[in-house]
């Protein structure tokens, strides 16, 4: 019972980091209709960026809660910026000519980072410990600080993702272009400016799930979005891609699968879960556990 | 009795899109469904053709239901349809869009065209000796190497119809065949329309707007309104109703 | 047998007798180093043949071609290392096995269409990656090893001018256009009763027959595999072949593939700039050519026009 606590804390834990990638898929699906591949590729960069500002600032060596704090909204900025310019750059000029070539786009750009991280940073780079670690053993089961961080900041940053979707001129305007862009466009909604606010949006929560999973392994490297991002990307389906609850309810199911697997199987199978259950997921409900069909109009 | 319609209907969440709908068409009928714009007519094909399963009510085809078999199965008992938005195949040749409806009568198997064996040649000579036939009634033969893509509008439409045809079905079902015509296209197609009927001994169900069209070569029309049928009958009882002239002046006159 | 497949069968005897003339009186002559080069140009060709099929084709988004590949090099070499099944028949038997891979993998998937569709082919890819480094009798994550070797030129080339005449009889008949009305209109294609889940499963089959071959003759030619080898930037390589050398197009993705496999080659000092300037390669040529460098054509098109122009003028 203690080991399936456990995994239940660790399960929700790593879900939770998943959700916050989860999330920059699943709006920038419900916006373009497009799986924005290079989407891990912000969440690597996000490692990076949180390691040359720790280091630049000198919170790398003398670390603070403030200083802390601060490098994570400025890494949460720098993913936003970083973001809006793959959009602008690479996505919008490309929107008009068809799915599949976005989609191979996408992949291009994430290739495209993942290479010249490489070159300009090589593999395996040490990241700093930032926050001194406490663990408490409550019956058995052991809590550790960063899971209580990584609940903490996720619940807090789903709240204000929610007040923004639901409240502000920009989330009401999102959801209009999520239902038809044609539609938002004629109503006078500024697309453009809101696609590149999702993309920011997205990307900046993708820079927060960054700065905890590096605070909580604290290694960065080119390849280290590749499989955060794809469970991320099944997680959005598995919820319903383009629906924001869904994303993270697919999330946390993902999270605490990889570590029931982990714990009562071997870890090693843990890679495969995530697929398998996308797979058979997605053959009984085509559209994800919250998900809508959406036929083709004939 | 050809194809039947039995009480069918269709809802989408809340919306009954089509209810109630009993329909009869004869073999060898030209039948026109007619009604303005959202009355649930291509619905109705969509229906037929077994894209949407109904959610009441029976469709039946001769003597055996159609429902739930899905569109490769009501295409293979005998029933081909054309789209409101011309649905061709764009990186094939003209020839090649009506062969790719001959495959369902050729038995070749994928080993037999990979060694290039006698029935692959065989089958290819015939399908394209057909293919040509049927071009060349429809005027197409000029265009059968071009790309289906490079054709004129006017001619896509007939090509649709031609490629239709090439399943050598029972049933034709054509949404809208003279949209986008002027009208003495319209004109002509009216009469392209009754002479398929004619050489091919095929049953034809049409959906138009263009009024002249729909009048002069149907010999049975129903009216539909709101996805309910308001009124079937001889074109010249239906141009008489009351209830017709009410839904097309109440919503919009047909084109 | 008519006059056009008499000179089919002639112009295949006549390239095997130049393959094997080549394997015989000039590999051995030949640099070692070049012609390891020409064996992977092979290895790729077979690989990216399939892919086309699927993808340029049949315009089914498959981002899991590499599994097949891992499907048929372990399949062939399991068969000749624990049931010393002779190479030269455990080759085709995995390319069978990458293709049963192929059916059962296409068969329930196929029903999903565009990203769903690639989303599952890269689960699937990641699932044969895992499942090989689980299994103790396939070596785990170092693979593996002591393959008996029975790849040379000869056999390569053999094999990709048979997966040639295979695509080009194929796309050339009813079947290659039921792939065509699939990917141009899959509601027209079923309303015309050709059985469009079918269709794709077809192209399924045989993409991932040739993948597994590709993949057979890999295996027998390095003496050993290794999960690595199979992951999914290797999809990503051969989706990129495609896409540069056209969807749609046979010899643009043979093109993309002999230039992007000898090019890196021959820049070896390069070598860590390979995966950028694939990168930059996909994003310009989708911002500047979306359609790949042949789009739909063929070489032959290309040169038929060239001669066409010339005459002209």
């Amino acid at each position: 019972m203690t080991l399936f606590i456990q995994q239940v804390v660790n399960g929700l834990s790593l879900g939770a980091i998943y959700a916050l990638i989860a999330l920059g898929y699943t709006m920038v699906y419900g916006t373009l209709q497009m799986i924005n591949f290079a989407h891990s590729e912000v969440f690597m960069m996000g490692g990076f960026f949180a390691l040359l500002l720790a280091r630049a600032t000198g919170v790398a060596e003398n670390p603070t809660l403030a200083g802390v704090a601060l490098v994570a909204v400025a890494t949460m900025a720098s993913c936003a910026l970083l973001g809006a310019a793959i959009e602008r750059l690479a996505y919008r000029p490309m929107r008009k000519s068809g799915r599949l070539n976005l989609l191979i786009t996408a992949i291009g750009m994430s290739l495209l980072l993942q290479n010249s991280a490489l070159l300009v940073w090589g593999t395996n780079v040490p990241f700093p410990d930032l926050l001194p670690r406490h663990t408490w053993n409550v019956a058995g089961v052991t809590l550790s600080s960063n899971n209580l961080l990584v609940f903490g900041v996720t619940i807090a940053l789903m709240i204000g993702l929610h007040h923004v979707v639901e409240r502000t001129q920009m989330g009401r305007a999102m959801r209009a272009v999520a239902v038809s862009r044609d539609a938002a466009a004629l109503m006078g909604i500024p697309v453009d400016r809101v696609i590149a606010f999702t993309f920011a949006l997205g990307s900046a929560l993708a820079g927060a799930a960054s700065m905890l999973w590096v605070i909580d392994n604290p290694r960065v490297d080119p390849f280290m979005g590749t499989m955060p991002g794809l469970k991320a990307f099944v997680a959005a389906v598995l919820g319903g891609i383009g629906s924001i609850p869904g994303a993270v309810a697919g999330a946390l199911l993902l999270g605490l699968c990889e570590t029931m697997v982990s714990g009562y199987l071997s870890s090693t199978w843990r890679d495969a879960v995530a697929f398998m259950l996308l797979i058979v997921i997605l053959l009984y409900r085509p559209a994800g556990l919250l998900g809508k069909n959406v036929a083709e109009k004939v | 009795m050809l194809l039947e319609l039995q009480k069918t209907g269709i809802r989408f969440g809340g919306l009954r899109a089509v209810q109630d709908l009993d329909l009869r068409v004869e073999r060898g009928q030209l039948y026109g469904l007619i009604g303005p714009n959202g009355a649930g007519k291509t619905t109705v094909f969509n229906l037929i053709t077994g894209i949407y399963t109904p959610t009441e009510g029976d469709i039946r085809l001769g003597d055996r239901s159609i429902v739930g078999i899905g569109p490769v199965g009501v295409a293979t008992a005998g029933v081909a349809r054309t789209f409101q938005n011309i649905r061709l195949f764009g990186g094939l040749s003209v020839l090649e869009n009506v062969q790719v409806a001959m495959f369902r009568h050729q038995s070749g198997t994928l080993f037999e065209s990979v060694l290039r064996a006698p029935r692959f040649h065989r089958e290819e000579t015939e399908s394209v000796a057909a293919a040509h036939e049927l071009l060349k009634t429809f005027g197409l033969a000029e265009v059968a190497t071009l790309g289906a893509e490079e054709l004129p509008y006017g001619l896509r439409r007939r090509l649709e119809i031609a490629r239709a045809l090439a399943t050598r079905p029972q049933l034709l079902l054509l949404d809208e065949p003279a949209a986008g015509m002027n009208p003495s296209e319209a004109h002509d197609l009216m009469h392209l329309i009754r002479w398929v009927r004619d050489t091919f001994h095929v049953t034809i169900l049409l959906i138009e707007h263009h009024m002249p069209v729909v009048m002069g070569i149907c010999e049975r029309i129903s009216v539909l309104d709101h996805g309910a049928q308001i009124a079937v009958g001889t074109p010249r009882e239906i141009r008489d109703n009351p209830v017709v002239i009410e839904a097309y002046l109440g919503a919009e006159v047909g084109a | 047998m008519s006059r056009s497949t008499l000179i089919g069968y002639a112009a295949l005897a006549a390239g095997l007798a130049v393959v094997w003339g080549i394997e015989i009186f000039a590999i051995p002559w030949t640099n070692p180093y070049y012609a390891n080069i020409a064996i992977r140009v092979g290895f790729n060709l077979l690989a990216v043949m399939g892919l086309a099929l699927v993808l340029g084709f049949t315009g089914q988004f498959s981002l899991g071609h590499a599994g097949f590949m891992a499907v048929g090099a372990y399949g062939s070499a399991s068969l000749a290392l624990h049931a010393h099944v002779p190479p030269m028949l455990a080759i085709p038997l995995g390319g069978c096995m990458a293709a049963v891979a192929g059916l059962a993998v296409g068969v329930p998937s196929l029903r999903l269409s565009g990203d769903y569709l690639a989303v599952v082919t890269l689960g699937f890819n990641q699932i044969i990656v895992v499942l090989v480094q689980n299994v103790p009798a396939l070596g785990g994550a170092l693979g593996l090893t002591d393959v008996p070797v029975a790849t040379t030129f000869g056999v390569t080339f053999t094999w990709v001018l048979l997966g040639a005449v295979f695509m080009r009889n194929l796309l050339a008949s009813a079947y290659g256009r039921t792939f065509a009305a699939v990917r141009d209109n899959e509601i027209a294609t079923r309303s015309l009763g050709v059985d469009t889940t079918r269709v794709k499963v077809t192209a399924f089959v045989v993409g991932a027959f040739w993948a597994g071959i590709a993949g057979s003759l890999l295996g027998f030619y390095n003496s050993s595999i290794f999960p690595k080898q199979f992951e999914f930037d290797r999809s990503i390589e051969l989706l990129t072949m495609v896409v540069l050398g056209g969807t749609g197009s046979l010899s643009g993705p043979f093109l993309a593939a002999g230039l992007l496999t000898a090019l890196p080659e021959a820049l070896r000092e390069f070598s860590q700039y390979r995966m950028v300037v694939y990168a930059t390669l996909l994003i310009a040529m989708m911002g500047l050519r979306p359609q790949g460098i042949l789009g739909k054509h063929e070489l032959s098109d290309v040169v038929r026009g060239l001669w066409r122009r010339r005459a002209v003028a």
